[in-house]
C-alpha cells in the first residue's frame, strides 16, 4: 500500500514539476513577448495622441495668428487713421474671446505725428480697457515681444507669462511685424500684437487621458513649463533647472532635444519615484514649443501584469486540475496491481494455492497477473518435485548412516586394543571419504602368541566397496584362526573373493602375522602400499616386497609371503593411498617422500601419536580440499616381552 | 544655542529701545527680490536690523525703480548700485556715498554662442551686442572700448531671450544671473563662448550700499549698523544656504516673481564667491578697485572728472569735496 502511494506521489510530482516549469516557462515568454508588443503598441498610441494634440493646439495658434497678421497687412498696405485703428483694436479684443489683449506699437515717428505710439487695447474685470503703452516710462520697445520679432524680422510667439493683471492665467502674445517702403528700402514700422490666454492649453494638456502616473506638459523654446500636472512648475521651472535640481544629466539631454524641435521617444529612470518612465515628445510647429507625454513602464506594462496574473492563476488552476486527475488515475491504474501484490505476498509464504485476483485491464498488469499465475504453477510443481526428492534422500541419508555405523562396528576401534599384553602397542584410524568406504584395517591374536593385522583397500568407493570390505575382513578373521601361514589365508581370501566377481572388484591388502615375543613378521602384501618399518634407531625402511596382484581378479593366483625381525620399539606403519595421493588445492599429491620425512622424527612416539600426527599433517597439507578417498593409518609397535 | 541667540537679541532689543524706537530706514536693491540679495532679506528675516536698532523696510527693485532715481527722490534712504553706475550718478552730480561694498569682483560676463564663430574679443567686431539700455552698462562699454570693437550695441531690457533667439550674437550678463539662464534654457557651457572681466583688466566690483550724502548725515550710526546688520545677513545666508534660499523664495513670490529654487541656489553660491574673494567677508571698498573703476570711466569719458576716494567712502563721508 504505501508502495503504490509513493508510485502515484512520484508520477504526480514528477508531471506536476514538468508542468510548472512548462508553465512558468509559457508565462515568462508571453511576458516577453507581449511586453515588447504591448510596449510598441501603447507607445504608438501615446505618440498618435500627441500629434493629434499639437494638431488641436496647432489649430488654435494658427486661427489666433490670422488676427494680428491681418492687420499687419492692412498696416502695410494702407495709412489707417487714429480713430479707424483704434475701432479695429477694439473689435479685434471684443470678438474674439481667446484673444486678452492687442497692441498696434509703432517705431518711433513711425506714427504720423507721434514720437512714439503704442495704442493696447485689454480685457479687465471683463471690461475693454484702453492704454497707450507709450506713455509714462514703458519704453515698449525693448521687451520680447517686440525687440525680438524686430530684430529677426519675423513674427512671433513670445515665452509664456503671467497675464499682467497679476491673475493665474498663463499668456503668449503673438507679434507680427509690417514694414513700410522708404527709398525704396523696407522699413520697420511696427509690431502688431495680440496677447492670447492659454487657459484653454491647460484644459487640453490636463483632459488627456495617459494612464496612472502618466500626464502630458508643454515646455517654451527655453524649456520652461507652459503646462503641467504640477501647477508650481508652470513658469517657475524650466525642464533644465528640473534636471539640474535632481541631478539628471538625461532629462537635460531630452530636454535639450525637445527645444531643437525633435520629435522623439525615449526612455529615463525617473530620480523621484525611482521608476522607469518613458518620454514622447514633438513640437509644436506654431511656437516651436515641445509637447511631452510622460509613461510610467507601469502603464505600458498595466494590462500586461493582468494578463500575466490571469496566465499565472489558470496554470496553478490546471496544475491542481491536473494533479487531481493524476492522483485518482493513478490509484486506479494501481489498485489490481495492489490486489496482485497482496496475493503474491501471500504466496510466498507457502500458500501455493492462493487464486490470483482475477485482472482484465488489457494492460501491462494484466500481462503481470498473467506471468505471475504461470509462475505460480511452475513453481508448484517445482516443489512437489523437490518434496518428493528430498523425501527420497532422506531415505538413503539414513540407510548409509546405519551402513556407516555397521562398518566401524566390525573394524576394532577399542584402544589400546589389548590392555593386558604389554608386548606390543597398537593404534588405528579409518575415516571414509563418504559415508562407507572400501577402506579397512584389523587386528586379533590368532593364538596366544601370535596377531595378525591386515590392512586393505577395496577398489572403489561407497556401499559396494563397504560391502566387498566386509566379505573380506569376515575371510580374514574365518581363515586366520584355521590356517597358519599368511600366505594361505591370502590365497583362501582371494579366491572367497574372485567366485561370482560378477563386477570386477578387487581388493589390495596386506596382511601381517607377529610372533609377539620372538619379533618375528611374517607378511603377504597383494598389491598393497608398501608399510614402513620405524625401527627403534630411529631408522625407517619400506617393505617393498610384492607377493602377488590384487586379490578378487585371477582366483588361481597363489601369493607368497616374506618373514622379517623385529626388535624390541620397532613399529610397524600400514596405511592406504589416501594418505599417499591425498591432494592440495594445487593439485600435488601428499606422496612417500612427504610421509617419511614425518615419519622420521616420530619413531620413538608411541603409536597414536604416530598416527594422529600423519593424520593432522594430511590435513593441514589437503587445507580445504574436501577429502575425496578413504584415509587409514594403523601402526603396531613391537615391546617385547 | 538658540535660548542663548534669543537672550542676546532680547538684550540687543533693550539696548535699542531704550534708545527710543527703532530706526526707520526703507532700502531698494537694485533689482527683483534674488539670491543676489540674499543677505538684505536675511538680516531682515532673522531679526539683525532689529537687532541693530533699525525698522527696516525693503522695497522691490526693478527696472522700473531705478536705484539712483529712487535715492535722488527720496523714495529710499538706501539702495544697492554698481560700483560704476554709482560713480556715473555720482559724476552726473548726484551726491551719494558708498557706505558698504558687498562684492569685491567684477561678476560680468561677455557671452556669445559657440556657433556664431567668436572665439577672441576681437572677433565681435561687426556683430550685434545686447548691453543692458539702463543701468549697468558702463563696464560692458568699457570692455569693447578697450578691445577697439565696433559692433552694433541692441540695448536691450533684462531678459536673455532675445540671445537666445540669435537676435544678438553677443551678451553681457552677470555669472550669478543670466549665465545660469542660458545654462538653464539648454544650452551647456561647453556651447558658450565666455570672457570673463575680471580676466580682461576689467575687475570692476559690482554691488555696493549707496545712499545720499546728506540722508546719511542725519544719522551715520544708524547707516554703518544697516551696514553691519547686511553682513551679518550675508554671513548667516552662505552658512546655512537652504534657509536662505526659503526666505529669497519667500520674496519672489510676494513680488510675482516666476522663482526656481537652482537657479537661486546658483546665484547664492555665486555671490559668495564674489562676496568672499579671500574667503571672509569684506565690507569695504577697497581703494585699489575704486582707483581701477575710476579710471576707466574716465577713459571712457562716461565721467569728466575725479572724485576723491575719501569724499566717496563713508568712513571719510563728512570730508569735504
Amino acid at each position: 500500500m504505501q508502495q503504490n502511494r509513493g508510485l502515484a506521489y512520484k508520477i504526480s510530482l514528477f508531471v506536476l514539476l514538468g508542468t510548472l516549469i512548462t508553465v512558468m516557462l509559457m508565462v515568462a515568454l508571453n511576458y516577453f513577448h507581449s511586453k515588447a508588443l504591448m510596449q510598441k503598441s501603447v507607445l504608438a498610441d501615446a505618440r498618435n495622441m500627441t500629434f493629434a494634440t499639437i494638431n488641436n493646439i496647432q489649430t488654435v495658434l494658427v486661427s489666433a495668428e490670422k488676427i494680428p497678421f491681418n492687420l499687419a497687412l492692412l498696416l502695410e498696405h494702407s495709412e489707417i487713421p487714429e480713430d479707424k485703428l483704434n475701432d479695429y483694436m477694439q473689435q479685434i479684443v471684443f470678438y474674439n474671446p481667446e484673444v486678452f489683449g492687442c497692441c498696434v506699437a509703432y517705431e518711433p515717428n513711425m506714427f504720423p505725428g507721434k514720437e512714439l505710439y503704442a495704442p493696447y487695447y485689454y480685457k479687465k474685470d471683463g471690461k475693454l480697457t484702453y492704454v497707450n503703452l507709450a506713455k509714462d516710462n514703458y519704453e515698449y520697445l525693448y521687451w520680447n515681444w517686440y525687440q525680438i520679432p524686430k530684430m529677426l524680422n519675423k513674427p512671433m510667439w513670445s515665452e509664456p507669462y503671467f497675464d499682467e493683471g497679476g491673475g493665474d492665467i498663463v499668456m503668449s502674445t503673438y507679434s507680427v511685424p509690417f514694414y513700410t517702403e522708404m527709398n525704396g528700402k523696407m522699413v520697420l514700422k511696427g509690431i502688431v500684437t495680440v496677447d492670447i490666454s492659454l487657459d484653454w492649453l491647460q484644459k487640453i494638456m490636463s483632459s488627456l487621458y495617459i494612464g496612472k502616473g502618466g500626464y502630458a506638459f508643454l515646455i517654451s523654446r527655453k524649456g520652461t513649463f507652459v503646462t503641467h500636472p504640477n501647477v508650481n512648475l508652470i513658469m517657475n521651472t524650466s525642464i533644465f533647472t528640473l534636471a539640474e535640481e535632481r541631478n539628471d544629466k538625461h532629462l537635460r539631454e531630452i530636454g535639450k532635444r525637445m527645444i531643437h524641435g525633435e520629435t522623439g521617444t525615449a526612455r529615463f529612470d525617473s530620480r523621484i519615484n525611482k521608476q522607469r518612465t518613458w518620454i514622447i515628445y514633438a513640437p509644436l510647429p506654431s511656437n516651436k514649443w515641445s509637447m511631452g507625454v510622460v509613461l510610467p513602464e507601469k502603464i505600458l506594462l498595466g494590462d500586461l501584469m493582468e494578463m500575466n496574473r490571469f496566465l499565472i492563476l489558470a496554470g496553478i488552476i490546471g496544475i491542481i486540475f491536473l494533479v487531481l486527475i493524476i492522483v485518482v488515475l493513478t490509484r486506479r491504474f494501481i489498485r489490481p496491481l495492489n490486489k496482485l501484490a497482496r496475493s503474491v505476498d501471500y504466496i510466498a509464504k507457502d500458500n501455493f494455492d492462493t487464486v490470483l485476483p482475477v485482472v482484465h485491464t488489457d494492460d501491462e498488469i494484466e500481462i503481470l497477473s498473467q506471468s505471475f499465475y504461470n509462475m505460480q504453477i511452475a513453481l508448484k510443481s517445482y516443489i512437489k518435485n523437490l518434496m518428493e526428492t528430498t523425501a527420497a534422500r532422506e531415505k538413503l541419508d539414513s540407510e548409509m548412516k546405519i551402513a556407516h555405523d555397521i562398518q566401524m562396528s566390525i573394524v576394532p576401534r577399542t584402544f589400546p586394543p589389548f590392555p593386558d599384553r604389554h608386548e606390543l602397542e597398537l593404534y588405528a584410524l579409518l575415516e571414509p571419504a563418504r559415508a562407507v568406504g572400501g577402506d579397512w584395517y584389523d587386528y586379533f591374536f590368532t593364538n596366544e602368541d601370535h596377531l595378525c593385522f591386515a590392512i586393505g583397500d577395496v577398489s572403489g568407493k561407497g556401499v559396494p566397496a563397504a560391502i566387498l570390505m566386509a566379505v573380506i575382513r569376515t575371510y580374514l578373521r574365518a581363515k586366520a584362526t584355521s590356517l597358519v601361514h599368511v600366505e594361505e589365508i591370502m590365497n583362501a581370501i582371494n579366491v572367497e573373493a574372485s567366485i561370482n566377481n560378477d563386477y570386477l572388484m578387487f581388493a589390495t591388502i596386506f596382511i601381517g602375522i607377529l610372533n609377539v615375543h620372538s619379533g618375528v613378521l611374517y607378511y603377504c602384501n597383494a598389491s598393497h602400499n608398501p608399510p614402513y618399518i620405524l625401527r627403534s634407531s630411529g631408522e625407517i625402511t619400506k617393505i617393498t616386497e610384492m607377493h602377488g596382484v590384487a586379490v578378487g581378479i585371477f582366483e588361481d593366483k597363489t601369493y607368497s609371503s616374506d618373514q622379517i625381525q623385529l626388535y624390541p620399539g620397532d613399529a610397524v606403519v600400514l596405511y592406504t593411498d589416501g594418505i599417499t595421493e591425498a591432494m592440495n588445492e594445487n593439485e600435488d599429491m601428499f606422496g612417500y617422500a612427504h610421509l617419511e620425512r614425518i615419519l622420521k622424527p616420530l619413531t620413538m612416539n608411541d603409536a597414536k601419536t604416530i598416527v594422529l600426527n600423519v593424520r593432522e599433517e594430511v590435513r593441514n597439507f589437503t587445507g580445504n580440499i574436501e577429502q575425496t578417498d578413504d584415509i587409514t593409518i594403523e601402526v603396531i609397535r613391537f615391546q617385547g616381552d | 544655542m538658540k535660548f542663548a541667540l534669543s537672550l542676546v537679541i532680547f538684550l540687543m532689543l533693550g539696548i535699542s529701545l531704550h534708545a527710543v524706537s527703532p530706526f526707520k530706514i526703507t532700502f531698494i536693491p537694485q533689482w527683483q527680490p534674488q539670491a543676489q540679495f540674499a543677505g538684505y532679506y536675511v538680516a531682515k528675516e532673522m531679526g539683525y536690523y532689529q537687532k541693530y536698532g533699525l525698522d527696516v523696510t525693503i522695497l522691490p527693485g526693478g527696472p522700473e525703480e531705478p536705484s539712483a532715481e529712487m535715492l535722488e527722490k527720496e523714495k529710499v534712504d538706501i539702495a544697492t548700485m554698481f560700483l560704476a553706475s554709482a560713480l556715473t550718478e555720482r559724476a552726473k552730480g548726484l551726491d551719494i556715498i558708498n557706505i558698504g561694498q558687498v562684492s569685491q569682483m567684477s561678476s560680468l560676463i561677455f557671452v556669445a554662442k559657440k556657433s556664431s564663430g567668436i572665439r577672441s574679443p576681437s572677433d565681435m567686431n561687426g556683430k550685434k551686442i545686447g548691453i543692458w539700455r539702463s543701468d549697468f552698462r558702463e563696464i560692458p562699454l568699457a570692455f569693447l572700448d578697450e578691445y577697439h570693437i565696433k559692433a552694433t550695441i541692441v540695448p536691450i531690457s533684462w531678459s536673455v531671450d532675445l540671445f537666445l533667439e540669435d537676435g544678438i550674437d553677443v551678451m553681457a550678463v552677470e555669472w550669478y544671473n543670466e549665465y545660469h539662464q542660458i545654462l538653464n534654457s539648454g544650452f551647456d557651457p561647453n556651447e558658450l563662448v565666455t570672457f570673463f572681466f575680471y580676466d580682461h583688466q576689467l575687475n570692476v566690483p559690482e554691488d555696493g550700499i549707496y545712499c545720499l550724502r546728506s540722508t546719511y548725515l542725519k544719522n551715520p550710526d544708524a547707516y554703518n549698523r544697516f551696514v553691519k546688520a547686511s553682513f551679518e545677513g550675508w554671513n548667516y545666508a552662505f552658512l546655512h544656504p537652504q534657509e536662505a534660499l526659503n526666505i529669497v523664495l519667500k520674496y519672489m513670490q510676494k513680488s510675482h516673481i516666476p522663482a526656481n529654487l537652482a537657479h537661486q541656489n546658483w546665484m547664492l553660491n555665486r555671490m559668495k564667491d564674489i562676496i568672499q574673494v579671500d574667503g571672509k567677508n569684506n565690507s569695504r571698498l577697497k581703494e585699489t578697485d575704486f582707483a581701477r573703476t575710476q579710471y576707466l570711466l574716465l577713459k571712457n569719458g562716461m565721467i569728466k572728472s575725479n572724485i576723491s576716494y575719501s569724499y566717496f567712502v563713508a568712513g571719510y563721508a563728512d570730508a569735504t569735496k
